[in-house]
């Protein structure tokens, strides 16, 4: 048994000494292996990398610094927003769940029919919010009643959930519900801002709080770090997953609720595909797919990230190709980058 | 055993006639044992010889097929680990139980957190500032001087600064008990000192302290009274000092206990 | 043996817009061409039956195809009639035939499927509905062994999956039975009659309609911008369904004038919801601020009305114009109320699939040249006729 206090110790005498210290190179190099394993390098880096990008698409589009266009990049990210921000959430705990693009358009159908019945708009929104309900509960009956992999059982209810959504209105979209209340969740201002952005940014400083100062949040991160030890401390870790898929679940069913409303109509076939984009944006933040680490603030730069990126390259009318190459270049050097950190931490 | 044994009264917890089996195999055959507060009881045996199976009914992990248990001098049993913490009796398992990605204060306080009052207590929100305060205190109370790192996941913490952190822990929620299972096992020599002499101070405040060990040196230095196990079966308790070597003696066999002082049953 | 004439086919009670004169005056030259040699050669099994519907085709390539009944391969037709087009016909002598479906349950499977099952009974054939239930990928293959087993006079194959149709065309011309390829599908390793709309038909009728409304808006070209729609995953290459808005950009270029830096390319809008079209189109109109009118189009109904928000959210009324494809009876309602924007749609007429598809089927079975492509064409719907469209279809037609 080596004492890792001593490692350390000697560790840092090396580097102290006057022949290592008295050149300016490794001066620097010592700067940055500092900022590189602090604990905040995930923001720092992802923060800086956006305001790169930001500046670049400045200069070289002169439509890109301006108030509606960052409106449209709001709206834009604003769905994929709110369900990453509790994806964070499920990935911390050391959850997966695959079923989130399905609740969407299940949400969105089932809000939309609600309304087509003549159900005041409350009514609807509750109803597909209860889809996010009832979809979080299947999952954490097969997740952590039955015990099944998050990633086995949320791919099947991905499947199920999204054929209920084909079931139900038989392959086709919605009627066009222009006029409605229900446009105002999509379509609406409040002092001027578009109520997805509102919805957004409300989801986020919620969730945002929920990890940073509540009990919840601590066990989050207590069960992705160790479910063993945290279940010995006494924690109900039936009782807190189950909550945690619920939430997953609700988000995705707001999300569903602002795209069929953004959309004027429900699609059975929305968002498909679109988990693996939005856990992209999770992991690009810096949340760790092994779970106990990760924050609210770093999805929201790496959502930000992935729609200024999008905007940009449309705004310069360069090829989608493109747009999928550089998002996952991005990806792969933020947790390549991620790895390496960890691997000189842990020395 | 350079500490003498205290007062022989102070039982807190006792075990009358423990037996537990795992098939036809007998782990822990008609044992008793008391445990008493201010002492460090040390548990010792070879490999398989029941020791682990012992603490595990006392502790409330496994519950014994037969046998019963006393708190306070009233019978008790427990069907969890957590329905013994209730009682008071906290355990340091061999591998801690910490999250690795959390700091001392969150471990700490983890499934028993301080919430802010208040209308906002249904909210849940963590007080950390009294939580931080506390662990503050308990930590300077019991000389543990990881004050620095307070704020450092665990998991990048050396093996002897997580082990005290654990029993800090432990003694932190303890009221009754605190059982210690192969708490030096994975220290160097100097870490396990230090360590050994936390359980100590831990034993001074009043706690009854137990502690399954293989290592000799550790329980002749710290321990007030040592029960070997052998096969399942208590075969000795010895309370005053005795060398090494004999203590080896005994645990494999060599010797029986022939003229050492007999528990009164 | 001049069945019908191109007059005939204007005549016909579904007004088809044809895609392109220059097309007309090709049948023109065939059919005179055909006309001089004097061809009767079909004349042994011309056709006898009472004539139930009757439907023109927008399009018609050779070469003509003949069922070889020794070879149990279809073949070149040395004789055959000068033009071609849809007749239903009662049938005269008992004719079986199989209709492999790609769905029983896809919206628009059932519009096809109750068209080609009731076309069939109008006509005396005894058809029997096989499913492949789009995407297995296992039942094309045990269906086409069943019908084969049915050992019908004809197969009427809609297998949407070309790697499939080797084995599923082997399996055929094992049992002897001639096989419709519907929807002209690739990977078919033998020739076969095919019938499909085509791509750049669809694109050339969404840009006639356009192109007539925007005169009458009276839009000047230099301000006049196009903006399409697209995605990559579904469709890259000429051929594929991207040719709808690449013609449709070029077509109104060339009818309105428009400069060609107002073009826009085939923007990446992944069709799969209204939101990749919508930030894609708004995008774009944020790097042109300059693009006063601005007419767009996208291939499908699903997600066009985020192209359409992407306008309104940017200000657009009646300087903008959005063309469709699909015809969709939800997105065929708001052309009815005419809105501003979104104002042109294309009907592939499926409900009417059935008297294509059963009349050739009718014609292979009889052992008759059919060509190797035929077009039913598109039909462009504006506030004009969208109206008289859906209650057609409501109708039950």
């Amino acid at each position: 048994m080596i004492d890792d206090a001593s490692v350390r110790r000697r560790g840092e005498r090396d580097s102290r000494s006057p022949a290592a210290a008295s050149t300016p190179t490794v001066t620097f190099a010592r700067a940055v292996r500092r900022v590189l394993l602090s604990e905040r390098a995930d923001a720092v880096g992802l923060g800086i990398a956006l305001l790169a990008l930001c500046a670049a698409l400045t200069h070289e589009s002169p439509y890109f610094l301006s108030a509606s266009n960052f409106s449209a990049i709001g709206l834009a990210i604003s769905i994929s927003a709110v369900v990453a921000s509790v994806q964070t959430v499920v990935l911390v705990s050391g959850g997966l769940d695959l079923s989130i693009t399905a609740v969407l358009a299940l949400s969105g159908v089932v809000a939309e029919s609600t309304l087509q019945r003549g159900a005041p708009l409350a009514v609807a929104v509750l109803a597909g919010l209860a889809v996010g309900v009832v979809v979080g509960l299947v999952n954490s009956v097969l997740i952590v009643g039955i015990g099944v992999n998050a990633f086995i059982a949320t791919i099947g209810t991905q499947f199920l959930f999204r054929g209920i959504a084909y079931i139900w209105t038989n392959g086709s979209s919605g009627a066009y519900l222009s006029g409605t209340s229900f446009n105002y969740i999509g379509g609406g201002r409040l002092l001027g801002v578009r109520f997805p952005i509102v919805l957004m940014f409300l989801t986020l400083v919620l969730t945002w709080f929920l990890m940073r100062y509540t009990r919840f949040g601590s066990r989050v991160y207590a069960v992705g770090g160790s479910e063993y030890a945290t279940k010995l401390a006494g924690v109900s870790i039936w009782r807190l997953r189950t909550l945690i898929y619920v939430l997953s679940g609700v988000s995705a069913a707001l999300g569903g609720l602002m795209l069929a409303s953004l959309n004027g109509a429900s699609f059975p076939q929305a968002g498909i595909g679109e988990e693996l984009t939005i856990i992209g944006a999770v992991l690009l933040g810096g949340t760790a797919l092994t779970g106990g680490r990760g924050t609210v603030f770093g999805t929201f730069l790496g959502v930000c990230l992935l729609g200024v990126l999008a905007n940009g390259l449309n705004l310069l009318g360069i090829n989608g190709f493109w747009q999928t190459f550089l998002q996952g270049a991005i990806l792969v050097c933020a947790v390549a980058f991620d790895e390496i950190r960890r691997k000189l931490r842990a020395r | 055993m350079t500490t003498p044994a205290r007062e022989g009264n102070g039982v807190v917890l006792s075990g009358r006639s423990l037996r537990k089996a795992y098939g036809s195999i007998v782990a822990v055959d008609d044992v008793s044992i008391d445990i008493r507060r201010g002492e460090i009881l040390a548990v010792v045996g070879d490999n398989g010889a029941g020791k682990s199976t012992l603490i595990k009914m006392l502790c409330g992990v496994t519950r014994p097929d037969a046998g019963t248990l006393l708190l306070g001098g009233k019978p008790i049993s427990f069907h969890s680990p957590a329905a013994a913490r209730a009682k008071g009796i906290e355990t340091v398992f061999q591998d801690l139980a910490l999250v690795p990605n959390q700091d001392v204060v969150s471990n700490l306080f983890l499934g028993r957190e301080i919430f802010r009052g208040g209308v906002l207590r249904p909210l849940h929100l963590l007080n950390r500032h009294e939580m931080r305060r506390r662990t503050r205190d308990q930590l300077s109370a019991l000389e543990v001087s990881i004050q620095r790192e307070a704020g450092v996941p665990i998991g990048r913490m050396s093996g002897g600064q997580r082990q005290s952190v654990a029993i800090a822990r432990a003694a932190f929620w303890a009221s009754e008990v605190m059982f210690m299972d192969e708490p030096t096992a994975a220290l160097g020599v100097r870490e396990a000192s230090a360590v050994l002499r936390l359980a100590r101070r831990v034993a001074d405040e009043g706690l009854a302290v137990v502690m399954v060990s293989h290592v000799m040196p550790h329980v002749m230095e710290f321990a007030d009274r040592v029960i070997v196990m052998r096969h399942g079966s208590r075969v000795a308790e010895v309370t005053d000092d005795i060398t090494a070597e004999r203590l080896v003696r005994l645990i494999v066999g060599a010797e029986h206990p022939l003229g050492e002082k007999q528990e009164e049953q | 043996m001049k069945r019908v004439t191109v007059t005939a086919m204007r005549k016909e009670t579904f007004e088809v817009r044809r895609a392109a004169s220059t097309r007309a005056v090709g049948v023109v030259v065939v059919i005179a061409a055909f006309a001089a040699c004097g061809c009767a050669a079909s004349a042994a099994n011309a056709p006898t039956g009472k004539t139930i519907t009757r439907l023109p085709y927008v399009g018609v390539k050779g070469p003509w195809l003949a069922w070889n009944k020794k070879t149990c391969r279809f073949q070149n037709a040395k004789h055959h009639p000068a033009t071609y087009s849809a007749v239903l016909r009662k049938v005269t002598r008992p004719t079986k035939s199989v209709y492999t479906t790609f769905s029983t349950t896809l919206a628009v499977a059932k519009v096809i499927n109750d068209a080609v099952n009731g076309a069939a009974k109008k006509a005396g054939v005894k058809q029997i509905m096989l499913s492949n239930e789009f995407p297995s990928t296992t039942l094309p293959i045990q269906v086409a062994t069943q019908a084969a087993a049915i050992k019908p006079n004809v197969v009427i194959s809609t297998n949407i999956q070309p790697a499939l149709y080797p084995h599923i065309q082997r399996t055929y011309e094992g049992a002897c039975v001639p096989m419709i390829n519907v929807f002209d599908l690739p990977g078919v390793p033998h020739p076969a009659p095919a019938i499909q709309a085509s791509y750049t038909g669809q694109g050339a009728e969404m840009a006639k309609a356009a192109v007539k409304i925007i005169n009458q808006r009276g839009w000047p070209a230099s301000d006049t911008w196009v903006v399409v729609c697209g995605d990559s995953k579904i469709g890259s290459t000429p051929g594929s369904i991207r040719d709808v808005v690449t013609t449709f950009e070029s077509k109104v270029a060339a009818a309105l004038k428009v400069p060609s830096d107002h073009l826009s390319p085939v923007l990446e809008c992944n069709v799969g919801d209204p939101q990749g079209p919508r930030t894609a189109v708004t995008d774009w109109l944020t790097a042109h601020p300059q693009a006063k009118y601005v007419v767009g189009a996208e291939w499908v109904d699903s997600t066009v009305m985020g192209m359409v928000q992407a306008l309104r959210d940017k200000g657009f009324t009646s300087n903008a114009l959005v063309a469709t494809g699909d015809a969709t009876d939800e997105i065929l309602k708001v052309i009815a109320n005419n809105d501003p924007i979104l104002q042109v749609d294309t009907d592939k007429r499926f409900g009417l699939w059935g008297t294509f598809l059963v009349s050739m089927a009718e014609d292979v079975a009889a052992g008759r040249p059919v060509p190797a492509y035929v077009d039913p064409g598109t039909v462009a719907v504006t506030p004009a006729n969208a109206a008289k469209v859906l209650a057609a279809r409501s109708a039950g037609k």
